[in-house]
Protein backbone atom coordinates (compact mmCIF):
# COMPACT_ATOMS: atom_id res chain seq x y z
CA UNK A 1 0.00 0.00 0.00
CA UNK A 2 3.09 2.11 0.50
CA UNK A 3 4.12 4.84 -1.83
CA UNK A 4 7.20 2.89 -2.95
CA UNK A 5 10.79 5.14 -2.96
CA UNK A 6 11.48 6.50 -5.72
CA UNK A 7 14.92 4.63 -6.11
CA UNK A 8 13.00 1.45 -5.82
CA UNK A 9 10.53 1.91 -8.42
CA UNK A 10 12.29 0.13 -11.14
CA UNK A 11 12.31 -3.35 -8.60
CA UNK A 12 8.55 -2.64 -8.24
CA UNK A 13 6.43 -4.41 -10.90
CA UNK A 14 3.49 -2.14 -12.53
CA UNK A 15 0.48 -3.84 -10.83
CA UNK A 16 2.38 -3.29 -7.41
CA UNK A 17 2.22 0.48 -8.11
CA UNK A 18 -1.24 0.35 -9.90
CA UNK A 19 -2.29 -1.21 -6.67
CA UNK A 20 -0.59 1.77 -4.42
CA UNK A 21 -2.40 4.63 -6.85
CA UNK A 22 -5.88 2.67 -6.52
CA UNK A 23 -5.53 2.62 -2.68
CA UNK A 24 -4.78 6.10 -2.60
CA UNK A 25 -8.15 6.84 -4.88
CA UNK A 26 -9.97 4.58 -2.92
CA UNK A 27 -9.08 6.33 0.08
CA UNK A 28 -9.94 9.57 -1.22
CA UNK A 29 -13.18 8.71 -2.13
CA UNK A 30 -14.09 7.18 0.85
CA UNK A 31 -13.15 10.38 2.92
CA UNK A 32 -14.77 12.38 -0.33
CA UNK A 33 -18.16 10.45 0.22
CA UNK A 34 -18.17 11.01 3.88
CA UNK A 35 -17.61 14.90 3.75
CA UNK A 36 -20.58 14.84 0.64
CA UNK A 37 -22.98 12.87 3.04
CA UNK A 38 -22.54 15.13 6.29
CA UNK A 39 -23.04 18.21 3.82
CA UNK A 40 -26.70 16.24 2.64
CA UNK A 41 -27.46 15.97 6.39
CA UNK A 42 -26.33 19.38 6.79
CA UNK A 43 -29.28 20.49 4.07
CA UNK A 44 -31.41 17.51 5.12
CA UNK A 45 -31.53 16.36 8.65
CA UNK A 46 -34.07 13.69 8.24
CA UNK A 47 -31.75 12.32 5.62
CA UNK A 48 -31.48 8.22 6.01
CA UNK A 49 -34.35 7.64 7.40
CA UNK A 50 -34.60 4.13 6.38
CA UNK A 51 -30.81 3.45 7.80
CA UNK A 52 -31.59 4.68 10.77
CA UNK A 53 -34.95 2.99 11.04
CA UNK A 54 -33.59 -0.48 10.09
CA UNK A 55 -30.22 0.32 12.53
CA UNK A 56 -32.79 1.24 15.64
CA UNK A 57 -34.52 -2.35 14.44
CA UNK A 58 -31.27 -4.47 14.60
CA UNK A 59 -30.08 -3.21 17.36
CA UNK A 60 -33.49 -2.95 19.97
CA UNK A 61 -33.78 -7.22 19.97
CA UNK A 62 -30.37 -7.67 21.30
CA UNK A 63 -30.74 -5.65 24.13
CA UNK A 64 -34.73 -6.45 24.56
CA UNK A 65 -33.64 -10.35 24.91
CA UNK A 66 -30.80 -9.85 27.37
CA UNK A 67 -32.91 -7.58 29.36
CA UNK A 68 -33.79 -10.18 31.55
CA UNK A 69 -30.96 -10.88 33.43
CA UNK A 70 -29.79 -8.13 33.55
CA UNK A 71 -33.39 -6.65 35.18
CA UNK A 72 -32.81 -9.61 37.87
CA UNK A 73 -29.22 -8.13 38.69
CA UNK A 74 -30.49 -4.28 39.22
CA UNK A 75 -33.44 -5.81 40.84
CA UNK A 76 -31.25 -7.60 43.84
CA UNK A 77 -28.39 -4.36 43.69
CA UNK A 78 -31.67 -2.27 44.36
CA UNK A 79 -32.71 -4.41 47.32
CA UNK A 80 -29.34 -4.96 48.89
CA UNK A 81 -29.07 -0.87 48.34
CA UNK A 82 -32.78 -0.59 50.39
CA UNK A 83 -31.95 -3.18 52.86
CA UNK A 84 -29.02 -0.46 54.30
CA UNK A 85 -31.36 2.31 55.10
CA UNK A 86 -34.95 0.41 55.56
CA UNK A 87 -35.78 1.93 59.23
CA UNK A 88 -35.13 5.04 58.64
CA UNK A 89 -37.03 4.92 55.14
CA UNK A 90 -39.72 3.63 56.77
CA UNK A 91 -40.45 6.03 59.60
CA UNK A 92 -39.84 8.58 56.91
CA UNK A 93 -42.37 7.02 54.49
CA UNK A 94 -45.05 6.65 57.47
CA UNK A 95 -44.18 10.30 57.93
CA UNK A 96 -44.97 11.31 54.58
CA UNK A 97 -47.91 9.25 54.47
CA UNK A 98 -49.72 10.86 57.42
CA UNK A 99 -49.09 14.15 55.48
CA UNK A 100 -50.93 12.97 52.40
CA UNK A 101 -53.41 11.61 53.58
CA UNK A 102 -54.63 15.01 54.52
CA UNK A 103 -53.44 16.46 51.18
CA UNK A 104 -55.82 13.27 49.46
CA UNK A 105 -58.58 14.16 51.41
CA UNK A 106 -58.30 18.34 50.34
CA UNK A 107 -57.16 16.68 46.30
CA UNK A 108 -60.67 14.86 46.50
CA UNK A 109 -62.58 17.78 47.44
CA UNK A 110 -61.07 20.17 44.66
CA UNK A 111 -61.47 17.52 42.14
CA UNK A 112 -65.32 17.38 42.77
CA UNK A 113 -65.78 20.82 42.70
CA UNK A 114 -63.33 21.18 39.77
CA UNK A 115 -65.83 18.18 38.42
CA UNK A 116 -68.61 20.72 39.15
CA UNK A 117 -67.05 24.07 37.58
CA UNK A 118 -66.14 22.12 34.43
CA UNK A 119 -70.02 21.00 34.07
CA UNK A 120 -71.23 24.01 34.58
CA UNK A 121 -68.98 25.60 31.99
CA UNK A 122 -68.98 23.10 29.42
CA UNK A 123 -65.15 22.68 28.67
CA UNK A 124 -64.35 20.28 25.97
CA UNK A 125 -62.10 17.91 26.51
CA UNK A 126 -60.25 15.25 23.91
CA UNK A 127 -61.56 12.06 25.31
CA UNK A 128 -59.91 8.57 25.27
CA UNK A 129 -57.18 8.23 23.81
CA UNK A 130 -54.49 5.59 22.62
CA UNK A 131 -51.62 4.92 24.93
CA UNK A 132 -48.88 2.01 24.46
CA UNK A 133 -47.17 0.63 27.10
CA UNK A 134 -42.99 -0.42 25.39
CA UNK A 135 -39.58 -1.94 27.12
CA UNK A 136 -36.47 0.31 26.70
CA UNK A 137 -33.96 -1.52 24.91
CA UNK A 138 -31.02 0.34 24.33
CA UNK A 139 -30.02 4.12 25.28
CA UNK A 140 -27.43 6.66 23.85
CA UNK A 141 -24.97 5.98 26.08
CA UNK A 142 -22.11 6.06 23.42
CA UNK A 143 -23.53 9.15 21.65
CA UNK A 144 -23.86 12.83 22.98
CA UNK A 145 -27.44 12.07 21.84
CA UNK A 146 -29.88 11.88 24.85
CA UNK A 147 -32.04 9.16 23.63
CA UNK A 148 -33.31 6.12 24.43
CA UNK A 149 -34.57 2.67 22.22
CA UNK A 150 -37.82 1.44 22.90
CA UNK A 151 -38.91 -2.14 21.43
CA UNK A 152 -41.89 -0.79 19.66
CA UNK A 153 -42.40 0.99 16.29
CA UNK A 154 -44.78 1.64 13.66
CA UNK A 155 -45.99 -1.89 13.44
CA UNK A 156 -46.97 -0.94 17.15
CA UNK A 157 -48.60 2.22 16.33
CA UNK A 158 -45.62 4.32 17.41
CA UNK A 159 -45.19 7.71 15.40
CA UNK A 160 -43.11 10.72 15.40
CA UNK A 161 -44.09 13.23 17.64
CA UNK A 162 -45.46 11.07 20.12
CA UNK A 163 -44.83 11.96 24.01
CA UNK A 164 -43.58 9.51 26.01
CA UNK A 165 -43.78 9.15 30.20
CA UNK A 166 -43.91 6.98 32.85
CA UNK A 167 -45.78 7.22 35.74
CA UNK A 168 -43.47 9.52 37.64
CA UNK A 169 -43.76 11.80 35.25
CA UNK A 170 -42.32 12.78 31.27
CA UNK A 171 -39.63 11.19 29.73
CA UNK A 172 -39.51 12.75 25.91
CA UNK A 173 -41.16 12.42 22.93
CA UNK A 174 -40.83 10.17 19.90
CA UNK A 175 -37.93 11.13 17.37
CA UNK A 176 -37.52 7.99 14.80
CA UNK A 177 -39.52 5.19 14.09
CA UNK A 178 -38.13 1.69 12.72
CA UNK A 179 -40.51 -1.14 12.41
CA UNK A 180 -40.39 -2.56 15.57
CA UNK A 181 -37.81 -0.21 17.94
CA UNK A 182 -38.09 3.83 18.26
CA UNK A 183 -35.86 6.25 19.47
CA UNK A 184 -37.01 8.39 22.37
CA UNK A 185 -35.67 12.24 22.85
CA UNK A 186 -34.83 12.16 26.44
CA UNK A 187 -35.50 15.73 28.41
CA UNK A 188 -31.83 16.27 28.65
CA UNK A 189 -31.06 16.15 25.09
CA UNK A 190 -30.00 20.02 23.53
CA UNK A 191 -32.39 19.85 21.16
CA UNK A 192 -35.60 19.16 23.99
CA UNK A 193 -37.31 21.90 24.97
CA UNK A 194 -41.35 21.24 26.75
CA UNK A 195 -43.28 23.90 27.69
CA UNK A 196 -44.37 23.87 31.31
CA UNK A 197 -46.42 25.51 34.05
CA UNK A 198 -45.09 26.52 37.69
CA UNK A 199 -47.22 24.44 40.34
CA UNK A 200 -46.58 27.39 42.98
CA UNK A 201 -47.51 30.43 40.64
CA UNK A 202 -49.10 29.26 37.54
CA UNK A 203 -47.31 30.93 35.02
CA UNK A 204 -45.57 29.27 31.85
CA UNK A 205 -42.10 28.80 31.10
CA UNK A 206 -39.25 26.53 28.94
CA UNK A 207 -37.75 23.54 30.12
CA UNK A 208 -34.41 22.78 28.22
CA UNK A 209 -31.95 20.41 28.07
CA UNK A 210 -28.21 20.74 27.76
CA UNK A 211 -26.94 17.37 27.84
CA UNK A 212 -26.27 17.38 31.48
CA UNK A 213 -28.04 15.35 34.50
CA UNK A 214 -29.88 18.85 35.06
CA UNK A 215 -32.45 20.55 33.04
CA UNK A 216 -32.77 24.94 32.53
CA UNK A 217 -35.84 26.66 33.14
CA UNK A 218 -36.10 29.46 30.40
CA UNK A 219 -38.27 32.08 30.27
CA UNK A 220 -39.82 32.49 33.40
CA UNK A 221 -41.36 35.67 33.46
CA UNK A 222 -39.42 38.36 35.63
CA UNK A 223 -43.26 39.61 37.10
CA UNK A 224 -44.13 36.44 38.57
CA UNK A 225 -40.47 36.83 41.01
CA UNK A 226 -37.74 34.14 40.71
CA UNK A 227 -38.18 30.69 41.15
CA UNK A 228 -37.72 28.70 44.06
CA UNK A 229 -35.59 25.92 44.81
CA UNK A 230 -38.47 23.16 45.57
CA UNK A 231 -40.74 24.75 43.07
CA UNK A 232 -42.56 21.56 40.72
CA UNK A 233 -43.03 22.04 36.97
CA UNK A 234 -45.65 20.34 35.30
CA UNK A 235 -46.06 20.47 31.47
CA UNK A 236 -48.58 22.73 30.39
CA UNK A 237 -49.79 21.66 27.35
CA UNK A 238 -49.03 24.18 25.06
CA UNK A 239 -48.11 23.00 21.61
CA UNK A 240 -50.21 20.38 21.70
CA UNK A 241 -47.95 17.52 22.28
CA UNK A 242 -47.50 16.58 25.41
CA UNK A 243 -50.82 16.24 28.03
CA UNK A 244 -51.36 19.02 30.27
CA UNK A 245 -50.20 18.02 34.31
CA UNK A 246 -47.65 15.70 33.93
CA UNK A 247 -44.33 16.45 36.31
CA UNK A 248 -41.43 17.14 34.70
CA UNK A 249 -39.23 18.59 36.90
CA UNK A 250 -38.21 20.29 40.31
CA UNK A 251 -36.16 23.22 40.90
CA UNK A 252 -32.98 22.52 42.60
CA UNK A 253 -30.60 25.22 42.38
CA UNK A 254 -29.20 27.83 40.42
CA UNK A 255 -26.59 28.25 37.60
CA UNK A 256 -25.48 31.53 37.59
CA UNK A 257 -29.21 33.72 37.07
CA UNK A 258 -30.68 30.53 35.89
CA UNK A 259 -32.81 28.09 37.33
CA UNK A 260 -32.05 24.40 36.74
CA UNK A 261 -34.67 21.54 37.21
CA UNK A 262 -34.09 17.73 38.12
CA UNK A 263 -36.33 15.85 35.73
CA UNK A 264 -38.83 13.37 37.65
CA UNK A 265 -38.75 10.74 35.70
CA UNK A 266 -35.29 8.55 36.88
CA UNK A 267 -34.96 6.56 33.67
CA UNK A 268 -33.66 3.19 35.15
CA UNK A 269 -31.74 1.29 32.62
CA UNK A 270 -34.20 -1.67 32.10
CA UNK A 271 -37.78 -0.21 32.62
CA UNK A 272 -40.53 -0.05 30.55
CA UNK A 273 -42.39 3.49 29.38
CA UNK A 274 -45.79 4.08 28.17
CA UNK A 275 -46.20 5.94 24.61
CA UNK A 276 -49.23 8.08 24.05
CA UNK A 277 -51.13 9.90 21.39
CA UNK A 278 -50.01 13.81 20.78
CA UNK A 279 -52.51 15.82 23.21
CA UNK A 280 -54.06 17.40 20.62
CA UNK A 281 -54.59 16.02 16.90
CA UNK A 282 -52.18 18.08 14.20
CA UNK A 283 -53.57 21.06 13.41
CA UNK A 284 -54.40 20.94 9.74
CA UNK A 285 -52.19 23.66 7.31
CA UNK A 286 -52.69 27.54 7.82
CA UNK A 287 -54.33 28.38 4.34
CA UNK A 288 -52.26 30.21 2.39
CA UNK A 289 -52.61 34.09 2.44
CA UNK A 290 -54.69 35.39 -0.44
CA UNK A 291 -52.46 38.10 -1.10
CA UNK A 292 -49.06 35.64 -1.62
CA UNK A 293 -46.86 36.24 -4.13
CA UNK A 294 -48.09 39.53 -4.64
CA UNK B 1 -4.82 -25.27 -4.35
CA UNK B 2 -4.40 -27.11 -7.07
CA UNK B 3 -6.78 -25.86 -10.09
CA UNK B 4 -5.74 -29.39 -11.59
CA UNK B 5 -7.90 -31.79 -9.67
CA UNK B 6 -11.30 -31.03 -8.74
CA UNK B 7 -12.00 -29.20 -5.68
CA UNK B 8 -11.83 -31.38 -3.14
CA UNK B 9 -14.28 -30.55 0.10
CA UNK B 10 -11.44 -30.32 2.65
CA UNK B 11 -10.73 -27.42 -0.15
CA UNK B 12 -13.96 -25.54 -0.49
CA UNK B 13 -14.00 -25.66 3.11
CA UNK B 14 -10.77 -24.24 2.99
CA UNK B 15 -11.51 -21.61 0.89
CA UNK B 16 -15.18 -20.44 2.73
CA UNK B 17 -13.11 -19.86 5.48
CA UNK B 18 -10.74 -17.58 3.97
CA UNK B 19 -13.82 -15.68 2.47
CA UNK B 20 -15.45 -15.44 6.39
CA UNK B 21 -11.61 -14.61 7.86
CA UNK B 22 -12.50 -11.55 5.87
CA UNK B 23 -15.46 -10.29 7.18
CA UNK B 24 -14.07 -10.84 11.14
CA UNK B 25 -13.19 -6.96 10.79
CA UNK B 26 -16.80 -5.65 10.15
CA UNK B 27 -18.42 -8.31 12.33
CA UNK B 28 -16.62 -7.02 15.65
CA UNK B 29 -17.51 -3.37 14.39
CA UNK B 30 -21.36 -3.70 14.34
CA UNK B 31 -20.70 -6.38 17.57
CA UNK B 32 -19.46 -2.59 19.09
CA UNK B 33 -21.87 -0.87 17.75
CA UNK B 34 -24.77 -2.83 19.43
CA UNK B 35 -22.70 -2.74 22.66
CA UNK B 36 -22.60 0.95 22.33
CA UNK B 37 -26.49 1.13 22.57
CA UNK B 38 -26.11 -0.41 26.12
CA UNK B 39 -29.52 0.85 28.17
CA UNK B 40 -27.18 2.64 30.48
CA UNK B 41 -28.72 6.32 31.27
CA UNK B 42 -26.02 8.94 31.70
CA UNK B 43 -25.88 12.69 32.05
CA UNK B 44 -22.78 12.71 29.73
CA UNK B 45 -21.22 9.67 26.65
CA UNK B 46 -19.30 7.42 29.09
CA UNK B 47 -19.08 4.59 27.02
CA UNK B 48 -15.56 4.39 25.32
CA UNK B 49 -16.33 5.52 21.18
CA UNK B 50 -15.43 1.01 20.44
CA UNK B 51 -16.59 1.00 16.97
CA UNK B 52 -13.63 4.22 16.30
CA UNK B 53 -11.41 1.89 18.56
CA UNK B 54 -11.73 -1.36 16.76
CA UNK B 55 -11.51 0.25 13.13
CA UNK B 56 -8.13 1.67 14.60
CA UNK B 57 -7.07 -1.90 15.55
CA UNK B 58 -7.91 -3.63 12.42
CA UNK B 59 -5.74 -0.97 10.65
CA UNK B 60 -3.31 -1.94 12.87
CA UNK B 61 -3.22 -5.39 12.86
CA UNK B 62 -4.88 -6.42 9.17
CA UNK B 63 -4.59 -3.05 6.87
CA UNK B 64 -5.39 -5.03 4.02
CA UNK B 65 -8.85 -5.75 5.64
CA UNK B 66 -9.49 -2.72 7.19
CA UNK B 67 -8.99 0.00 3.74
CA UNK B 68 -10.46 3.07 4.13
CA UNK B 69 -13.57 2.54 2.13
CA UNK B 70 -14.22 -0.05 4.69
CA UNK B 71 -14.13 2.38 7.31
CA UNK B 72 -16.61 4.55 5.36
CA UNK B 73 -19.50 2.02 5.67
CA UNK B 74 -18.56 1.31 9.53
CA UNK B 75 -19.38 5.01 9.77
CA UNK B 76 -22.40 5.38 8.74
CA UNK B 77 -23.59 2.50 10.42
CA UNK B 78 -22.33 4.02 13.66
CA UNK B 79 -23.99 7.10 12.85
CA UNK B 80 -27.02 5.79 12.10
CA UNK B 81 -27.06 3.27 15.10
CA UNK B 82 -26.14 6.39 17.68
CA UNK B 83 -28.16 8.82 16.14
CA UNK B 84 -24.92 11.43 14.99
CA UNK B 85 -26.25 12.72 11.91
CA UNK B 86 -25.09 10.88 9.05
CA UNK B 87 -21.97 11.88 8.01
CA UNK B 88 -19.92 12.61 11.03
CA UNK B 89 -18.59 9.48 11.70
CA UNK B 90 -18.80 8.43 8.21
CA UNK B 91 -16.01 11.08 7.31
CA UNK B 92 -14.01 11.29 10.23
CA UNK B 93 -13.48 6.83 10.52
CA UNK B 94 -12.10 6.68 6.71
CA UNK B 95 -10.00 10.06 7.75
CA UNK B 96 -8.50 7.97 10.77
CA UNK B 97 -8.01 5.21 8.94
CA UNK B 98 -6.36 6.96 6.78
CA UNK B 99 -3.93 8.81 9.05
CA UNK B 100 -3.34 6.07 10.94
CA UNK B 101 -2.00 3.43 8.05
CA UNK B 102 0.41 6.35 7.30
CA UNK B 103 1.57 6.90 10.89
CA UNK B 104 1.81 3.08 11.32
CA UNK B 105 4.53 3.47 8.01
CA UNK B 106 6.47 5.92 9.79
CA UNK B 107 6.84 4.57 13.02
CA UNK B 108 7.00 1.30 12.15
CA UNK B 109 8.83 -0.47 15.34
CA UNK B 110 7.71 1.61 18.00
CA UNK B 111 6.85 0.39 22.02
CA UNK B 112 3.26 -0.19 23.20
CA UNK B 113 3.62 2.93 25.54
CA UNK B 114 4.66 5.53 21.29
CA UNK B 115 1.26 3.34 20.54
CA UNK B 116 -1.12 4.63 23.11
CA UNK B 117 0.10 8.05 22.84
CA UNK B 118 0.13 8.12 19.26
CA UNK B 119 -3.83 6.68 19.14
CA UNK B 120 -4.69 9.46 22.16
CA UNK B 121 -3.33 11.86 20.50
CA UNK B 122 -5.85 10.99 17.32
CA UNK B 123 -8.84 9.97 19.71
CA UNK B 124 -8.45 13.61 21.16
CA UNK B 125 -8.82 14.88 17.46
CA UNK B 126 -11.02 12.70 16.43
CA UNK B 127 -13.29 13.59 19.22
CA UNK B 128 -13.09 17.19 18.76
CA UNK B 129 -13.37 17.03 14.98
CA UNK B 130 -16.60 15.45 15.60
CA UNK B 131 -17.96 17.87 17.84
CA UNK B 132 -17.19 20.69 15.05
CA UNK B 133 -18.90 18.38 12.34
CA UNK B 134 -21.97 18.08 14.52
CA UNK B 135 -22.01 21.65 15.20
CA UNK B 136 -21.87 22.20 11.56
CA UNK B 137 -24.23 19.46 10.73
CA UNK B 138 -27.18 20.34 13.52
CA UNK B 139 -26.32 23.93 13.90
CA UNK B 140 -26.02 22.98 18.10
CA UNK B 141 -22.95 22.87 19.83
CA UNK B 142 -22.33 19.42 21.46
CA UNK B 143 -20.91 21.20 24.22
CA UNK B 144 -17.93 19.19 26.05
CA UNK B 145 -19.37 16.31 26.54
CA UNK B 146 -17.68 14.27 24.18
CA UNK B 147 -14.15 15.23 25.78
CA UNK B 148 -15.33 12.75 28.51
CA UNK B 149 -15.98 9.94 25.88
CA UNK B 150 -12.51 10.72 25.01
CA UNK B 151 -11.06 10.49 27.90
CA UNK B 152 -12.93 7.16 28.33
CA UNK B 153 -12.05 6.24 24.76
CA UNK B 154 -8.16 6.24 25.43
CA UNK B 155 -8.37 4.74 28.84
CA UNK B 156 -10.64 1.75 26.83
CA UNK B 157 -7.54 1.30 24.15
CA UNK B 158 -5.34 -1.22 25.94
CA UNK B 159 -8.39 -3.32 26.44
CA UNK B 160 -9.68 -3.37 23.02
CA UNK B 161 -6.02 -3.54 21.72
CA UNK B 162 -5.25 -6.97 23.35
CA UNK B 163 -8.82 -8.46 22.76
CA UNK B 164 -8.83 -7.87 18.88
CA UNK B 165 -5.21 -8.79 19.05
CA UNK B 166 -6.01 -12.14 20.20
CA UNK B 167 -8.96 -12.68 18.10
CA UNK B 168 -6.82 -11.60 14.83
CA UNK B 169 -4.61 -14.21 16.22
CA UNK B 170 -6.74 -16.92 16.21
CA UNK B 171 -9.27 -16.08 13.56
CA UNK B 172 -7.50 -13.90 10.96
CA UNK B 173 -3.93 -14.28 11.03
CA UNK B 174 -2.76 -17.21 8.44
Amino acid sequence: MAWPPRQSWTSFSRRERNRALFSAIGSALALLAGLILLLMSRADPAQGRGLRAAALDGVAPVWAWTKAPLAWAQGVADDVDAYFDAVDRVKELEARMARQQRLREQRDALLRENAQLKAMLRVVEPGARWSRTVAIAGASSGSYVRSAVVAGGRAEGLRVGQPVRIDDGLVGRVVETGEHAARVLLLTDMSSLVPVRVVRTGRPAIVAGVNEALLEVRYVAPADGPLRVGDRLVTSGDGGVFPPDVPVAVVTGFKGELPVARPVARMQGLGYVTVEAPWLPPLPPPPAPAGAGK
Amino acid sequence: MSRIHPMESDDRLAEWGERLRLLVPIATCIVTLILMSFPLFTPVPVLPHLPLLAVLCWVLFSPSLMPPWVALPIGVLTDAALGVPLGVNAALMPAAAITVAAIDRRFADRPFELDWALAAILILSYQLLSAQLIAFATGVSAGGSLFVQAVSTILAYPIVVLLLARLQRRLVAQ
